[in-house]
């Protein structure tokens, strides 16, 4: 049986007050990494946001889960009572499993979030870093890696904006297609607008133009954002026909922009799509605006429906996600059971062939030299055509019997010994 | 033999671009992995098919299939199908195969149906004029019928978005520049070819053709789509028409160039006939 054990809080299992208080930057982790090997072979600490976990494999004597919540505590300077939160564990198989869908994104607050995946490389490298990571723990980080790539690959889990400003940044693509060298106007600086703004300056938008009432409040954004034009709301209205992309989000109970205003402005621009984007409540835009040809007008509902449609899509996913794991974890299972026949086998022939010596040895004296080593073939023989189809046998994982049972009740059969996990590791890879 | 073996590609070719297009649908409504891994697979494997198809019933009739209507509709299907994979490959977007190989199924399948093995044919399927004057016009009406789907799509998409809808045409399809882009790209080709076939029509043949005249319906029905898709590029370009104007133009002309391809070749009289 794999000695793993995960010990996880995460989003499930904690506020973010409490997540806040768990989690561990690198250095924090260098810190707590020679109290680890003392008491662990191997071990692995993943820290983000939303989770804290630590993977563990006992050099000695397994630690009880409560001792290794405590190690996680301990190791922020956390005393009793002052972190009073649930955690989730997970043992042998089903941690490494776990660690698989952390890496894939199907285990985070946002659903296939793909920043996971360079945070567990992240926790990888450090562990190597610090001599944490053995031979086992390199293993299956590897393949959880490589699953993570292969889920973000071969699914569409992390696919499609699942957040409101993103949402404005995937409409203007399916229009515009690439927003490099565009033009963005903010109309007003309220928050969704800041954000959405912050997701478009990536895609290299050439300008950025801040309409507000206050001028100073504008500047400000321009400044923080380290892009854009502060403009008043007057000379917005002549400016409009610049914009490729029009985010609204000012108070008030009037239009912010007519349809006379709009239908001004895409005189001057000769057919090019105009997309405004009305995420002001209640809305700045006439609805009107939306019967001139070319002009896309969408407000928050139409952004918050496509986040809905893409987190029905990813959650669609889960299903083909979970099967790239379960192929993941079978190939690591084989992978670790080839482990555990190897020193089996050497062990058994040891035994037989210990017998054997011993036997011959007793009727050494009754025979001559040549009978000695025609009895020495003869045994030999014997010895290795009987143990052929056993330890072909032991390989294979026919007829429901796992490899790992075979070799137990061959263990148990003989009277071997059990080998230790040093061996194990040792013996392959 | 061979007869026999053309006759049973005749008989597949229909159903091996359904079922490719049977992957590409999989693919495109429900990200089927076997669809989505072998949907180019699939149509790589039917135009190999098809090409075997041309090139058998080329060395049993003689002749290359140019010379009715059904026989050119199998060229036409074939073309769409392989400029669609050069398209395919030039931009990595499959989500339009479906609707594209559509329309070379549907030629296909009326070829399939009324398809005949002519052996006996004009002497003046021969020359090299001819060829010219045939192939221009297959890639121009491949080109001018993918222009359309491609319009089909943006129009579609176009609508999608400005009713607020968001559904499996927002998630799938590319975006309403890409569209456009491709729909416009097709029309440039198409209409270059389209030039070429009335150029070469023109010159030629009036010196070959005894009956030739100019009121022949095939030729004014050519020149009226070609003054369409004339209109939609100068319009483009001189009223900065963009997007839906242009497609909608050509669309138009793509209708009346079905129409008339139909029209003429069955119920009109025309010397435009190399039987």
């Amino acid at each position: 049986m794999l000695k793993l054990t995960a010990v996880s809080i995460n989003h499930r299992t904690a506020n973010v007050e409490a997540r806040e208080k768990i989690y561990y930057t690198s250095e924090e982790i260098r810190g707590i990494a020679e109290k680890l090997k003392v008491v662990a072979r191997e071990s692995l600490v993943v820290s983000t946001c939303n989770r804290t976990e630590l993977y563990f494999i006992p050099s000695s004597a397994p630690k009880t889960h409560d001792e290794l919540y405590r190690l996680i505590r301990e190791g922020k300077k956390l005393k009793d009572g002052e972190l009073d939160v649930q955690f989730e564990t997970f043992e042998g198989f089903d941690a490494v499993r776990h660690l698989f869908a952390v890496a894939s994104g199907i285990d985070s607050l946002m659903l296939g979030d793909i920043q996971v995946l360079g945070q567990v490389k992240e926790a990888y490298n450090t562990g190597v870093e610090l001599g944490m990571v053995g031979t086992l723990m390199h293993h299956i980080c590897q393949v959880a890696l490589k699953a993570g790539k292969r889920v973000k690959g071969e699914t569409k889990i992390s696919e499609g904006a699942v957040s409101v400003s993103y949402a404005a940044v995937e409409l203007a693509e399916k229009i515009f297609g690439s927003l490099k060298g565009r033009t963005t106007m903010l109309i007003g600086a309220g928050e969704t607008a800041e954000l959405a703004a912050k997701d478009l300056k990536p895609k290299e938008i050439s300008r950025l133009l801040i309409a507000n009432r206050t001028l100073e409040r504008a500047k400000n954004l321009a400044e923080q954002m380290g892009m854009g034009e502060a403009i008043s709301l007057e000379e917005m209205r002549a400016r409009l026909q610049e914009a490729d992309i029009v985010i609204s989000s000012v108070g008030g109970s009037d239009y912010v922009l007519t349809r006379d205003m709009v239908a001004a402005a895409m005189k001057g621009r000769e057919s090019n799509p105009l997309l405004i984007i009305d995420i002001g409540v209640p809305r700045n835009v006439d609805p009107a605006v939306k019967k001139i040809p070319y002009v896309f007008l969408n407000d928050i509902d139409s952004l918050q429906l496509i986040v809905q449609n893409n987190m029905q899509m990813r959650r669609a996913e889960i299903v083909a996600v979970q099967r790239v794991l379960d192929e993941e974890l079978n190939d690591f299972v084989k992978w670790y059971n080839s482990l555990e026949v190897g020193p089996t086998i050497k062990m058994l022939r040891d035994k037989i062939e210990l017998i054997r010596e011993e036997e011959l040895k007793r009727y050494k004296s009754k025979i001559d030299g040549a009978d000695a080593r025609i009895l020495d073939e003869v045994t030999r023989s014997l010895v290795n055509k009987i143990l052929h189809e056993p330890m072909t046998n032991l390989k294979s994982a026919e007829n429901g019997i796992s490899v790992v049972d075979r070799v137990n009740t061959l263990k148990s059969l003989f009277g071997l010994a059990e080998e230790s996990h040093q061996e194990k590791t040792n013996g392959k890879n | 033999m061979l007869e026999y073996f053309v006759d049973l590609l005749n008989i597949s070719l229909p159903i091996l671009y359904l079922f490719t297009i049977f992957l590409y649908g999989l693919a495109f409504f429900l990200d089927e992995p076997f669809g989505l891994r072998n949907r180019t697979r699939f149509l790589v494997g039917t135009l190999i098919v098809h090409f075997i198809y041309l090139v058998s019933r080329t060395i049993l009739t003689g002749h290359p299939p140019t010379t009715d209507v059904f026989e050119i509709m199998t060229v036409v299907a074939f073309t769409i199908g392989i400029a669609y994979i050069y398209i395919e490959m030039k931009t990595k977007v499959k989500e339009t195969g479906m609707f594209i190989l559509s329309l070379a199924l549907m030629f296909q399948v009326v070829s399939a149906a009324f398809i005949k093995l002519q052996v006996q044919i004009n002497p003046i399927i021969k020359s090299s004029l001819l060829g010219l004057h045939v192939v221009s016009a297959m890639l121009g009406y491949s080109a001018l019928a993918i222009s359309a789907v491609y319009g089909g799509l943006y129009l579609m998409m176009y609508h999608e978005i400005r009713t607020n809808r968001f559904g499996i045409v927002y998630r799938k399809l590319p975006d309403l520049k890409t569209l456009e882009r491709l729909s416009f790209v097709s029309i440039v080709f198409g209409f270059i070819f389209l030039s070429i076939v009335i150029l070469v029509g023109y010159v030629w043949l009036p010196k070959t053709i005894d009956d030739f005249s100019y009121s022949d319906p095939k030729l004014i029905i050519t020149d009226i789509v070609w003054i369409i898709y004339f209109i939609a590029l100068v319009s483009k370009k001189a009223m900065r028409w963009t997007g839906r104007t242009v497609i909608i133009v050509s669309m138009v002309g793509f209708v009346l160039t079905l129409v008339s391809m139909v029209a003429v070749n069955v119920f009109l009289p025309s010397f435009h006939n190399f039987r």
